[in-house]
């Protein structure tokens, strides 16, 4: 295939695709977290919120050069989505049934905060473009970098929190009653979002980031009963739906971002439709499935 | 404290931030062999009683000693039984993780627990009679499967004092007599504490019942008379004595 042929004539194509490994190894191992504690809402706004971060670097660059110059955009959109995680981490802890309003606020509030400061800054930003919907096909080194820094944190923290965040989607009072704080917990864990966050941002984009966070984990879960496996499967499907759909629309007028999206889709939709896999034991059962609503 | 007493309140008040108290002056002692029921209408302040004795509240007012100590000390000794509706069943975990779990304070980081915590896991599973379940998910669990399976949960944790939140709703009549029993076996060796809406089955099993409406009194359960239920619930209340042949409607 064409693809492979150019693959290694053209070393941006080489960096694309390794951007979009590294984005699955911290998107397939937090996804399942997310879906899991039913952050899928949280995660999104942390992602267009990220763009206010953009939105600063740029003026920031444009204001004081001499200070802000040299400093990639990624930066900003990392310090805001980090941000943002710690807040609303204690505001999931506050703001009681009003919640999604509020989060509601601060999703288009960091949006608008973005555009209002690219639209100060002079000139025309075509890479705003590339923070949006993704770019594949730009990715560099320094990229790479930030890449494998940040998969390092997410691998090391889920390694060390597993149990914990296990604990809490489980039963948060019987978390509490082991000592350990909901609100911690859930903070760790909406900062490692917000990192994943910006690893996909190259991938897919800001704005459909959210669709690699929930959907594969999602597709995964309906496979397997334990949490440890839903992860490593969903890296494994993370990866594949970086690769393949990439290597599918290559040399096509499809751009391989949102094909990447929609792949994961169609893969979660089939899922949906085949019958969830039950354990053997249970298989021949006749049971209804009480659908419990926590209060 | 007495050294026979696993837990007592003294004097204690209760009062959610601008409302009036919902527990009033209340003296409760549990002894380390005892079976307490704890009965009352509801909004009469059981969960606020039992959510002291776990150390999730502070009283406005008086003093909760669990093993002698303020209980927010000692939760992990205490081992929580919440109404099995309370765990999210799509939770991607199998009954043994769900039961390792009590072992979190002991194992705290990593991805998995070790062989030892595995084996206190399903010696607790097999105390209650679900080691068979060890693999199942929790999503396909019956009512009684999961409350069980939390049971384990706690004794796993090593709990020296069980203390369960109605741990009958939802399960059917067959499932809460074997639960029943289970709690009767494992009273021998630990105090069981048990928060229910069914007046009958605490006066049926229990040794004593603690009967709450913003303050609490204590009763053997034999003392359990229809003024005391009808002064509790105010109104008319069937009791049903198990103890005897005929079943006797009082």
């Amino acid at each position: 295939m064409q693809f492979f042929a150019d693959l290694t004539e053209n070393r941006f194509l080489v960096s694309g695709l390794a951007a979009g490994l590294m984005a699955s190894l911290a998107s397939g191992i937090v996804g399942p977290y997310v879906v899991t504690r039913r952050l899928v809402f949280l995660a999104g706004a942390i992602a267009h919120i990220a763009l206010g971060g953009i939105g600063a670097s740029i003026y920031l660059a444009y204001r004081w050069p001499e200070v802000f110059g040299s400093m990639d955009p990624l930066w900003g959109a990392t310090a805001a989505s980090v941000g943002s995680a710690i807040v609303l981490a204690w505001l999931g802890q506050r703001a009681g049934e009003r919640l999604d309003t509020v989060i509601g606020a601060l999703w288009s509030a960091g949006m608008a905060l973005g555009i209002l400061l690219i639209k100060l800054t002079p000139g025309y930003h075509s890479e705003l473009m590339s923070y949006l919907f993704g770019n594949l096909a730009l990715v560099h080194s320094d990229h790479l970098r930030l890449l494998g820094l940040l998969d390092a944190i997410v691998v090391l923290v889920v390694v060390l929190f597993h149990k914990r965040f296990l604990a809490v989607c489980l039963d948060e009072e019987q978390a509490r009653m082991q000592g350990y704080s909901v609100l911690a917990t859930d903070t760790v864990l909406l900062v490692l979002i917000a990192l994943t966050v910006i690893t996909l941002t190259q991938v897919v984009g800001l704005i459909l980031v959210i669709a690699m966070l929930s959907l594969p984990a999602a597709t995964v879960a309906r496979l397997t009963p334990r949490l440890i496996w839903v992860v490593v499967g969903s890296v494994g499907l993370c990866s594949l739906l970086v690769t393949v759909p990439r290597i599918a629309v290559y040399g096509s007028p499809i751009s391989p971002e949102p094909a990447i999206v929609l792949s994961a889709v169609a893969v979660y939709l089939v899922s949906l439709v085949v019958p969830r896999v039950r354990s053997r034991r249970t298989a021949g059962e006749t049971r209804s499935r009480p659908k419990i609503q926590r209060t | 404290m007495h050294p026979s007493l696993a837990a007592s309140m003294r004097g204690v008040w209760f009062a959610y931030p601008a409302r009036s108290p919902c527990l009033q002056n209340v003296d409760l002692e549990i002894e380390s062999d005892d079976l307490l029921g704890i009965v009352g209408p509801n909004g009469s302040g059981k969960t606020t009683l039992l959510r002291l004795l776990l150390g999730l509240l502070e009283p406005t007012q008086g003093t909760v000693e669990v093993f002698g100590r303020p209980s927010r000390q000692v939760r992990t000794r205490i081992g929580y039984v919440p109404q099995h509706a309370y765990v999210d069943l799509s939770v991607p975990a199998t009954a043994l993780d769900v039961v390792l779990m009590g072992r979190l304070h002991r194992s705290p980081w990593g991805l998995r627990f070790g062989r030892k915590h595995r084996n206190h896991a399903l010696e607790a599973m097999r105390r209650v009679g679900v080691e068979d379940l060890a693999r199942r998910p929790l999503g396909e669990m019956s009512g009684g499967q999961r409350q069980r399976t939390l049971i384990a949960r706690a004794l796993a944790g090593e709990a020296e004092l069980l203390i369960l939140d109605e741990p009958t709703t939802g399960v059917d009549f067959h499932a809460e007599q074997e639960l029943m029993d289970l709690l009767l076996k494992l009273n021998r060796d630990i105090p069981i504490v048990m928060v229910s809406h069914d007046v009958s089955l605490v006066s049926a099993h229990f040794k004593r019942v603690a009967c709450v409406s913003r303050s609490v009194t204590i009763h053997p359960t034999q003392e359990l008379t229809p003024e005391r239920l009808a002064g509790l619930y105010g109104g008319a209340t069937a009791l049903v004595d198990h103890s005897r042949s005929e079943e006797q409607a009082l």
